[in-house]
């Protein structure tokens, strides 16, 4: 029984994730995205940003493993892992995933993402 | 009889008032899940009476450059969030101790006088230069209560140190 519980709860989370995730990547589209590319979502989080003369990577809080916990920069908060395998809240909440978008993008890029950049982003974790 | 009751309703009343002196409880507001939620992701969520209504004006009003830090919110969360602050704010003289000099819109909790009185007597060592602390500002290093925003000087525990006895 517990273990149908376990898998019941699993199944749903990924659920709850997929459903996020393409309602998301449908708007994307809707705003000009075109074939959303998880190489292209990689390499814009492990890349080095410029900006205020400072380098700023997703990874300077995340971390480089996204299946451990990250660190913020300024304050040493933990940060939960990123990885939706692991961490079964990571792109549940659409609000959430689009608040962060707009803090973090404009934090480590200097701007907004385009909608292109999101959903690159989005089809690169959520197979991490 | 009841000279031993007089007496020991007397000590307790000085026991309560030396205690109150020490931490904040009962004077900590409810906490507002919508704040401790868009607030509490990067820091501790800080009680509301640590900063004058002004001050949290000042922050709420510049969430774009928080600190360096981005924090922006949708407008609904952001207003809301506001007037929480603005009327759990410290107020009257507790608004001058957690006053922040200096400061325009960024005033710092970590700055204020009440603030660096409990904190001026900590060697930088066991926290600036403490690899699990880092900041003052990262209240949840030392204080195991400070979600439940209690602040007690015995439930203190500096990492790689131990408790601090003043």
């Amino acid at each position: 029984m517990k273990s149908f519980l376990l898998i019941a709860m699993f199944t749903f989370a990924a659920t709850a994730q997929a459903a996020v995730v393409d309602d998301l990547l449908a708007e994307y589209a809707g705003q000009g995205a075109t074939a959303s590319s998880p190489e292209a979502g990689r390499e814009n989080w492990y890349k080095n940003w410029s900006v205020n003369g400072e380098q700023r990577s997703c990874t300077t809080c995340h971390g480089k493993d996204l299946t451990q916990s990250g660190k913020h920069k300024k304050t040493g908060k933990t940060i939960d892992p990123m990885s939706p395998r692991l961490n079964r809240e990571r792109l549940t909440d659409r609000k959430k995933i689009e608040k962060w978008f707009r803090r973090n993008c404009k934090w480590t890029l200097g701007r907004e993402c385009s909608a292109e950049e999101k959903a690159n982003f989005l089809v690169f974790l959520r197979n991490q | 009889m009841l000279k031993h009751k007089l007496t020991a309703v007397v000590l307790l009343l000085g026991v309560g008032a030396v205690s109150a002196d020490d931490d904040d409880h009962g004077r900590m507001a409810k906490q507002d899940p919508t704040y401790v939620n868009e607030c509490g992701e990067c820091h501790l969520a800080y009680p509301p009476s640590l900063l004058s209504a002004q001050a949290w004006r000042g922050i709420m009003g510049s969430l774009g450059d928080h600190f360096g830090d981005n924090a922006e919110l949708p407008q609904a969360e952001r207003q809301r969030i506001l007037a929480y602050l603005e009327q759990n704010a410290a107020s009257g003289f507790r608004a001058s101790i957690f006053a922040s000099p200096g400061s325009e819109n960024q005033a710092r909790i970590t700055q204020t006088r009440r603030f660096r009185h409990e904190h001026n007597e900590i060697p930088k060592r066991l926290w600036r230069d403490n690899e699990k602390v880092g900041s003052l500002a990262n209240c949840e290093a030392c204080h195991g209560d400070a979600k439940q925003w209690r602040f007690r000087e015995r439930r203190i525990n500096i990492p790689g140190y131990g408790a601090w006895d003043d």
